[in-house]
């Protein structure tokens, strides 16, 4: 069981939203709530952070990339090259426990621009 | 050759639709059954997802890189830079299985086929039936 003592009138403010937003154990859901929110958002945080490095480091690579891989499966993680295969399965166990990889064919040219539908706006 | 075809249809008075599961790719299912995805011969790339399943699905995992992801401009001139992703498109109906590459952006909600999935199949736009249709060959023993 996890227990926290809380500042007093965050406490209050807290149980009473949650009274008006829940008929029945309120104060446990409102607390489920809140805890998958706070991770969800550490999460977000974390794929952010190794993104951001791993954007980084491909920048860095794409010249050696391209000389040394061509047609190769790669995957960037944690800021690094991880590996190079023949395909994409070949290459998908690296680096398992990250939240953020690059992987890629290199050389696969992708679309500069998409043309988008009627049905594609922000909502 | 083949020759002889079978028509798999999914009734669709609205919407043009086929019936599809998107799995991640480390065997992940979006959903357990089938989902109705709507046609947009609009969208030029494979698969638009909800920005909160490529989340759910963990896409963050088999990202392209950021210095490649396209850009696009909405109808009304807002310009929308997509996040890409490996992921596998099953359908169930046919047992076919499709590595795509599936495209998002922050605030997305759309769940959509584009013409560069379609471009793999042949496909029956069927008014008067009320269904959208996808042909396959029937192997010739």
């Amino acid at each position: 069981m996890l227990m926290a003592e809380l500042p007093e009138p965050l406490q209050q403010q807290f149980e009473q939203t949650a009274q008006k937003l829940y008929d029945h154990d309120a104060t446990k859901r409102a607390m489920i709530d809140a805890v998958e929110l706070w991770l969800a958002k550490q999460r977000k945080h974390q794929i952010d952070i190794e993104a951001d490095a791993n954007d980084k480091a491909y920048v860095k690579l794409k010249e050696e990339l391209e000389r040394n891989y061509w047609g190769k499966w790669v995957v960037i993680a944690y800021g690094q090259l991880q590996g190079a295969g023949d395909s994409l399965a070949e290459i998908n166990h690296l680096a398992p426990d990250a939240q953020h990889r690059i992987v890629m064919q290199v050389g696969e040219r992708r679309p500069k621009e998409v043309t988008l539908g009627w049905q594609i706006g922000f909502d | 050759m083949a020759d002889r075809v079978r028509l798999n249809c999914w009734p669709s008075p609205d919407f043009l639709v086929i019936g599809i599961q998107l799995k991640n790719l480390a065997g992940q299912l979006h959903s357990e059954v089938e989902e109705l995805v709507p046609l947009d011969t609009g969208y030029s790339e494979e698969i638009l997802v909800p920005y909160s399943l490529f989340e759910t699905l963990n896409l963050h995992y088999w990202c392209l890189p950021e210095q490649q992801k396209p850009l696009g401009t909405t109808v009304t001139g807002q310009v929308i830079q997509f996040l890409e992703a490996y992921a596998e498109v099953i359908i169930p109906k046919t047992n076919e299985q499709h590595q795509v590459i599936v495209q998002t952006f922050i605030g997305n909600t759309r769940f959509l086929i584009g013409r560069a999935f379609l471009r793999r199949f042949k496909v029956i736009l069927d008014g008067p039936g009320g269904q959208t249709c996808l042909l396959s060959p029937i192997a010739d023993n």
